[in-house]
């Protein structure tokens, strides 16, 4: 999986989100090392749609109404596993690499 | 939605159509809100530089949604299928090399933007025709001097009812005069620019309001109401754009005046930056008045009639007056003039020339990408050979060629487009005020011009290299592409002509841009005349029947001195008719009471009102005589002080003071003398000037309402309290034109300062193509020659050697060009000779300085790969064979 599905697979987990709630989550949390802009956040929408990883929803109640007009994605059932076995894989790497010495100093 | 969603919006057509349908608004919205709060978060810099990414990550995302066909040698196909087919090639092509790429494209777009740009403001002000309806049949009649020979004086109002009265060729005659007025008793008080016309103004232009009524015929008789039109950009300033203010009442110099209309936005003429249009309503001594001369005439051709019908009918009307009134009318002519041509009179030379540099920038940076796509032609030859071995034909690798050129000068010209469109504005500053549009973007004809001039280009850079490459035989082809040394004579020869044509081109940019900057250097090192520096001037416009007599006129300039004069910080205040550089101000005829010889010439002179310490205030230094002071009251006897010029002129050299003059039939005597002061601009050489000193008397027009205020530091801190200390004065008294002499100084230079931007811009670039081309021939001549290099240096010929041959092939086509260029130069200046007046760069002193500076630049071009072709290895080349 492309780091940037993992990415917006990553920014679905807890709730349904609009595209430009997408880009602000990664950019939150990547403290804006990953940067996505929308020709390449909707081009991996379309994948994962079609891939049935993320599917459209209703937008939730708590929206306001500027945000209704949007239209909001979630994890289908099937993205959030294969987010969850990315998760799994990456960490083993990770604790791997960290085994061989590639630790940071934290 | 702002331009750069706009562009972003479009450049989704790249998209496949699905793609586009399902995601294009959420894409669009998005990146407006990323925009905007990057801008929020990072500032401007930060957002136009998302944007541009943003941009980038469009077409990458365009890119990769079109699918990517399966095979690597498609099905022969219907002809847009191998349209495709090329274009798609085409663009992997220059994917492939994005240095290269990219250097293409930028030069390419720097020459059609500078074009674009140039056209435009070329279109805007000459060709395209002013915005009126039927704008050919407008015209401007003038009065002339038969004797003097001068065109296009102001008509006086008792001629203009002549003509009127008298012409049939003309479906409407109307009059208009620019003056200021005051408006009070509305918040602060404040001079505005107004246009007293002609009830049959608006028709005649064929105008209609945007609100309300055109003026009706007897509001334009002095029993009339008096009413006033609202240019639109007053309405929107001043009232809020707000429909109630029809029917209002505004105080203009006292007297009550009723809204009756706004004009519409579009209606630039005479200038843009009037604020209202009155009826003249002249009473009866101005209407009969046959020697002041102030009003513009502007007419409509009756249907049928020509200009030159219509010139024999009026010349014949103004013989007909000199007879009937020969004491005004003598020598009166009258000249009939297209109102376009009237108003682009001045401009074409300037302009031409602009284009005409811009064009051959333009031709140079086609020229360089020729050559560009000729080296990575010969580059390819073993790819193009392998093609047509395999079976391509000959115009199926043309069609290759020309597509690689198409895309390239396609890319180009819409970069270009851009970087014109935000150029444009600047150009606004070529614009004089009294046309009546500014430039704000491109005009559809614009778009077409580039459009056009990129494919021009496209030919021009596609044509040249495809054809050399694909005559030669494909054998050849092969066997000189397999063995790299002297692969290509007669591409070769073709690069060093181009190369030849660009040194030559450049020598003529580099040529007038020397030119055009000495003359600028000179221009801003001229002495003014007085000392710009800590200088304030404001304009302080008395009118109303308040100030109706002249003592309270020089009651207020008196008092208003006394004030300023005594606010800390202030070293001096004077005041004066018209400020030097500020445009117009006015002249007026005089003669020399028993002249030495008698003149040659009609006297004439500059002539301006001051206030007693107008001279010192502005650091005009007193030559000889006398200053004015207390003593010149309106009792005294009438003095004068004269400049310099006027002394040389008609005093050849001996004192002119003591001499009498006799002004409008006053008799005044001259006591004093100061030094001559740049009056109009910098470019003109000073002219004779009178000044009178205002409390004597009145001289109507030439009455003080400008005034200047030298401080001891940083003027603008001052400016509050001095505005204080008017409406300590009155109240009611509005302040315009606040400015430092230092601003009018520059901004007299502005247009000047453009120009010579534009072109020192446009030698710099040719400059640095030049050296480009001559770097590339050199490098690939030094490259496809290691063998050759090698054997003769294995045979013992020293790097020294070895460099002197290098230079000799680069700088050989150098001094051709140079030598071509200079006899272009000489002949440009020929042409041009006499008509512009920056245009001399015919003479030997800019021969030798540009020819200097590009024989240097080009030295410096061949020096690298010769000094490169030193370490070439003799062995390595050798056995690389």
């Amino acid at each position: 999986m492309s780091p940037i599905h993992y990415h917006v697979l990553l920014a679905l987990g807890d709730e349904p989100k609009h595209g430009y709630a997408i880009l602000r989550e990664i950019d939150e949390r990547t403290e804006s090392m990953v940067r996505l802009l929308p020709g390449t956040l909707y081009s991996t929408i379309k994948k994962l749609l079609a891939q049935k990883l993320v599917e459209e929803c209703a937008p939730p109640r708590q929206a306001d109404s500027l945000d209704e007009r949007r239209r909001y994605y979630r994890l289908t059932e099937l993205g959030r596993r294969l987010a969850t076995e990315e998760t799994d894989r990456m960490a083993a790497l990770v604790r791997r690499a960290r085994r061989k010495g590639f630790a940071g100093s934290r | 939605m702002s331009p750069s969603l706009r562009l972003y919006r479009w450049l989704m057509r790249l998209c496949p159509e699905s793609f586009r349908a399902r995601f294009a608004d959420e894409m669009l919205e998005d990146l407006a809100q990323i925009i905007e709060t990057t801008r929020r978060e990072r500032g401007l810099w930060a957002a136009k530089l998302l944007y541009i990414r943003a941009l980038f990550d469009l077409l990458r995302t365009a890119w990769s949604e079109h699918p990517v066909p399966k095979t690597a040698t498609p099905s022969p196909g219907t002809r847009t299928d191998a349209m495709t087919r090329h274009f798609r090639d085409a663009i992997r092509q220059l994917a492939a090399k994005p240095g290269y790429t990219v250097l293409v494209i930028l030069t390419l777009a720097t020459g059609i933007g500078a074009t674009s740009a140039i056209f435009e403001t070329v279109y805007a002000v000459l060709l395209r025709p002013p915005a009126f309806s039927d704008p050919e049949e407008l015209v401007i009649v003038q009065e002339t001097d038969l004797v003097r020979g001068s065109t296009g004086d102001d008509a006086s109002p008792a001629n203009f009812a002549d003509w009127r009265a008298a012409s049939k060729s003309f479906r409407g005659l109307a009059a208009m005069a620019m003056t200021t007025v005051n408006l009070t008793g509305q918040g602060e008080p404040e001079q505005l620019q107004a246009l007293r016309v002609s009830a049959t103004f608006l028709p005649v232009l064929g105008i209609q309001p945007e609100r309300g009524r055109v003026f009706a015929p007897e509001e334009d008789r002095p029993d009339g109401e008096r009413v006033v039109l609202l240019t639109h950009g007053f309405w929107q300033r001043r009232f809020g754009g707000r429909d109630s203010v029809l029917g209002e009442t505004l105080s203009l110099d006292g007297n009550p005046y009723r809204v009756v209309g706004v004009l519409p936005a579009s209606l630039r003429f005479p200038n843009r930056e009037l604020d209202l249009f009155t009826p003249f309503a002249m009473n009866a001594d101005e209407a009969q008045q046959r020697s002041s001369h102030y009003l513009t005439v502007v007419g409509r051709l009756a249907p049928g009639v020509s200009i030159v019908n219509a010139q024999e009918e009026m010349t014949a009307i103004a013989a007909a007056l000199e007879r009937q009134y020969p004491d005004t009318n003598e020598d009166n002519g009258v000249a009939i003039t297209s109102l376009h041509e009237h108003l682009v009179t001045g401009l074409e030379q300037s302009l031409f020339l602009l284009f005409g540099a811009v064009s051959a920038l333009l031709l140079l940076a086609v020229v360089n990408v020729a050559n560009l796509l000729l080296a990575r032609g010969s580059a390819r030859l073993r790819e193009i050979a392998l093609r047509s071995a395999l079976g391509a034909s000959r115009s199926r690798i043309l069609v290759q060629l020309m597509t690689e050129a198409l895309v390239l000068s396609a890319i180009g010209g819409a970069a270009g487009v851009l970087l014109g469109h935000g150029c444009v504005s600047l150009m606004g500053t070529l614009v004089p005020l009294h046309l009546e549009r500014g430039i704000t973007g491109f005009h559809p004809a614009t778009y077409v011009f580039a459009l056009v001039l990129t494919a021009v280009v496209a030919a021009g850079i596609g044509l040249m290299p495809s054809l050399s490459l694909t005559r030669r035989g494909f054998t050849s082809m092969l066997r000189a592409s397999a063995s790299s040394t002297r692969a290509t004579g007669s591409m070769n020869r073709i690069r060093r002509a181009l190369v030849v044509c660009q040194v030559a081109l450049a020598l003529v940019l580099v040529g007038l841009g020397t030119v055009t900057v000495r003359s600028f250097v000179q221009l801003s090192r001229t002495d003014p005349g007085f000392r710009a520096e800590n200088l304030l001037t404001m304009r302080v416009q008395l009118s109303g029947t308040r100030y109706a007599e002249h003592a309270a006129r020089v009651e207020f300039y008196r008092e208003l001195e006394e004030r300023i004069s005594r606010l800390p910080g202030v070293s001096s205040t004077g005041a004066v008719s018209m400020l030097p550089l500020t445009g117009g101000g006015g002249s007026v005829g005089f003669d020399i009471e028993s002249p030495l010889e008698p003149p040659e010439t009609d006297p004439i002179a500059v002539f301006r009102g001051v206030t007693a310490s107008y001279f010192r205030t502005m650091g005009i230094p007193l030559v000889a005589g006398r200053g004015f002071d207390s003593r010149d009251g309106p009792e005294a006897p009438k003095v004068v002080i004269i400049n310099r010029s006027l002394s040389q002129r008609f005093f050849a050299g001996e004192s002119a003071i003591g001499h009498h003059l006799n002004i409008w039939g006053e008799r005044v005597e001259i006591v004093g003398m100061v030094s001559d002061v740049q009056q109009f601009s910098f470019a003109e050489e000073p002219r004779p000037a009178i000044y009178v000193a205002a409390p004597q008397r009145s001289w109507g027009y030439f009455d003080p309402k400008e005034v200047a205020i030298r401080t001891r530091s940083n003027p603008e801190a001052l400016i509050g309290s001095i505005r204080a200390e008017v409406w300590a004065v009155d109240p009611e008294q509005p302040v315009a034109a606040i400015r430092t002499m230092d601003t009018i100084v520059v901004s007299s230079l502005s247009e000047d300062r453009l120009r010579t931007l534009l072109l020192t811009s446009f030698a710099s670039a040719a400059l640095l193509l030049a050296a480009l081309g001559v770097y590339g021939v050199v490098s690939y001549v030094v490259s496809s020659s290691t063998v050759e290099i090698g054997v003769r240096m294995a045979l013992g010929a020293s790097g020294r050697t070895v460099v002197g041959w290098v230079l000799s092939q680069g700088l050989r086509p150098v001094l051709m060009g140079v030598t071509i260029g200079v006899a272009l130069t000489i002949a440009l200046a020929r042409v041009l000779g006499g008509y512009v007046a920056i245009a001399a760069p015919g003479q030997p002193w800019v021969l030798v300085i540009s020819s200097g500076v590009l024989s240097f630049v080009a030295l410096a071009a061949v020096l690298i790969p010769a000094i490169r072709a030193t370490r070439v290895d003799p062995l390595r080349s050798l056995r690389a064979d």
